[in-house]
Parts: structure tokens; sequence; C-alpha cells
């Protein structure tokens, strides 16, 4: 297997639609590449779509896991700079939602010139608090329980995955849908990927972003709340910030109309900006 | 959310304050990153989701360890979930 083929198989990566320009969706912690099943094909007729799964979650390779390379937010950086490198693209537009946000963040400061626009949907540089400069959301017993739940109950906080881990062999048909099913985790490798997410302090790369960055900050998201998006907002020289209608924390599966609508907003602007640009 | 006498009698809730509140409100805020972060989309994209553990807050304040298994169901054309809750170890 070549090195990119196995780039493209360790991520699941999944390559739709029929325009030249790319758009990259990076899903969050919790979840995989089907979260952008409402939200993507929206998209398709214009762009081309590259989809993939974090290692750990829906249909990665669970053997290239590396407890040391993702034991940080950089190790994940580096596999969406390989996956561009695979697919030869560059001049992206990344859309990543949650800690992919920050992930393509690091990316983004790391090869600049790959990328053409950020669209960070719900992103923080860092959950726990630090008062008095910074609010995060959590304090740091908040994470430290989470982590500890992660650690020793996985098998109840992912649920539907519990049967298989108990191991169910005589009974294939829930195998085939579990296998099936959206929205799949390694509540193993989550736990580390958790303490990569939840105990990440990037707060210093937030100046250094160079890409045109739009941010998308939801209602009532505990997540990522107001305070961080206002924060992300002042830190990214430059970037243009939309507060949504949409509640909680994954708008792009509980308001994908509202997230369609938002993302084609901004491009259609920056498109048009760069028409100006080039007809002035 | 809406809750039935089951739920407020064993969870130790008056109805009528649970009405137009988040079921995630109700949990612990290690549980409602969870809840967030994989139940809530889990279960939009899925339909269901089944035998989820997570602590919630009851009426007196005390923990409370519940598993929760959840589908989506249409009432009058409305999309809704229906969560069935029970006590947990």
């Amino acid at each position: 297997m070549s090195d990119k083929r196995s780039v493209l198989n360790r991520n699941h990566v999944t390559v739709k639609g029929k325009g030249d320009k790319v758009i990259v969706f990076a899903h969050g912690f919790g979840c995989d590449q089907s979260m952008w099943r409402f939200v993507a094909p929206a998209f398709e007729e214009q762009w081309k779509i590259v989809l993939f799964d974090f290692v750990g979650s829906g249909s990665s390779d669970k053997k290239a896991y590396d407890p040391v390379r993702y034991s940080e937010l950089s190790g994940y950086a580096a596999d969406v700079l390989e996956i561009c490198e695979a697919l030869d693209i560059q001049n992206i537009v990344y859309v990543g939602h949650s800690v992919a946000a920050l992930i393509g963040i690091l990316a983004s400061v790391q090869s600049p010139a790959l990328f053409d626009q950020l669209v960070l949907i719900g992103p923080s540089p860092r959950y726990i608090n630090d008062l008095p400069d910074y609010i995060g959301g959590f304090e740091r017993e908040d994470i430290e329980g989470l982590l500890r739940l992660m650690d020793t109950d996985y098998a109840q906080w992912s649920g539907y995955l519990a049967p298989i881990i108990m191991g169910n062999g005589d009974r294939p048909a829930l195998a085939k849908e579990l296998e099936e099913s959206f929205c799949k985790v390694d509540p193993e490798i989550a736990s580390v990927f958790a303490r990569a997410t939840f105990l990440s302090d990037h707060r210093d790369v937030l100046p250094k972003v160079a890409t045109p960055t739009f941010i998308m900050q939801c209602t009532e998201d505990l997540i990522a709340p107001l305070e961080v998006g206002a924060y992300m907002h002042q830190q990214i020289r430059g970037s243009t910030f939309r507060m949504m209608e949409a509640t909680g924390h994954c708008p792009h599966v509980s308001h994908p109309d509202e997230t369609v609508a938002l993302i084609s907003e901004y491009l259609r602007e920056v498109q048009a900006g760069t028409d100006k640009v080039a007809g002035a | 959310m809406e809750a039935d006498e089951a739920f407020c009698t064993l969870f130790g809730y008056l109805s009528q304050a649970l009405v137009g509140i988040r079921f995630d409100s109700l949990l612990t805020k290690v549980s409602q990153i969870l809840f967030q972060l994989h139940f809530s989309p889990s279960l939009r994209l899925n339909g269901k989701s089944d035998g989820v553990q997570f602590t919630l807050k009851s009426g007196s304040t005390e923990n409370v360890q519940i598993v929760v298994s959840a589908r989506a169901i249409l009432i009058e054309n409305d999309a809704c979930y229906e969560l069935l809750v029970s006590p947990g170890r």
C-alpha cells in the first residue's frame, strides 16, 4: 500500500462533489464524518467535498492509532496536512467543528499556503477557566471528572458500543446495525482524544492565524460558550463572527439549514470580494 | 421537555417545573458534555440511542445514576424525542 493510500485508508477519506475548489469538513470529538450528512450535500454541486474520520472515530483504521501522536492536537493536525498532501489539494476551505476547529487552526499555522479559508463552528482554544483572564466554561474538576469517567466506564458513556465491547458474536444483526450506525467512536481511543481536547490550551496560537477566518457561534452552547467565541474573534485578526440562532453545540446536525445558509453566504461574500479585487 | 408522573415521582420533580426546559439541563456537567458531544448528535443521526448512562441531579439535589434510551418520534407532525429513563446501578 502506498503512503498516500495508507493515509486515505487511515482516515477513511471520502471525496464527493463536482467542483474544482475544495471544502474539507472535519468532525469534532464524539462523532465521525457522518455528522456532515445534512450539510455537505448542499455544496456538492459547486465544490469538491472531502470528508474524513479522525483516528478512533467512524471507519478510521484503528490499527493506525498511536498513543503518542494522538495525545496532542498537533497529531490530528498532522493528519489533516497528510490528507491534503495525499489528495494533492490546496487552497482549501476548511470547515471544522468544535475541537476540529482548533486542529484546523494548528494545521493552517503550520502550512498556511494550503488554506484559503477557515470556517470554525463552536471553536474553543481552552475549555478550562483561567480566571480572571479567560472564561472557558469549565472548572478543572469538571474536566477531570469527565476524563475519569471516560477512562473507567467507557462502555457506559458510549452506550451503543457496549454490546460489541462485551462481545456479542452470536448476534450478527446487532453487529451489522452497529457497523452501519452513524457517530461511531472507539471509546478507548476517544478517552485519549478527550484528554488531548479538554486539557489543551492553544490560546497562544490564535494571534498567529493568517488565514481568513469565519467563526460561527451557537446560542446556549455549553461546550463553547459565547465568551469563548468572542475571545476567538478578538484574538484572530480580521476574523468574521456570526451568532447563530441554533442552540447547543452541533448546529450542523440540529440546524443544518442555518449552517448551510451561513457558510454559503460567507463563501459568496469572500468570492465577491476576490472578484472585486481581481476586476479592479 | 415534558415528563410523565413516573419520572417526576422517581426523581423528585414537579412536572410543571420541567415544562420548557431541556432534558440535559437536569444532568451534571460531565454528563451534559457527553450528552451534547455524543448522545444528542448520535440520536439525531441514527434516530435512536440505547442504554447510555448519565448522572442526573434529582429534585432533592442528589446525583442519581440513570440509563437513557431514546427514540425519534413524530407528534402531530413535529419531530420529538422520546426518552426512557430508568435508575442506573
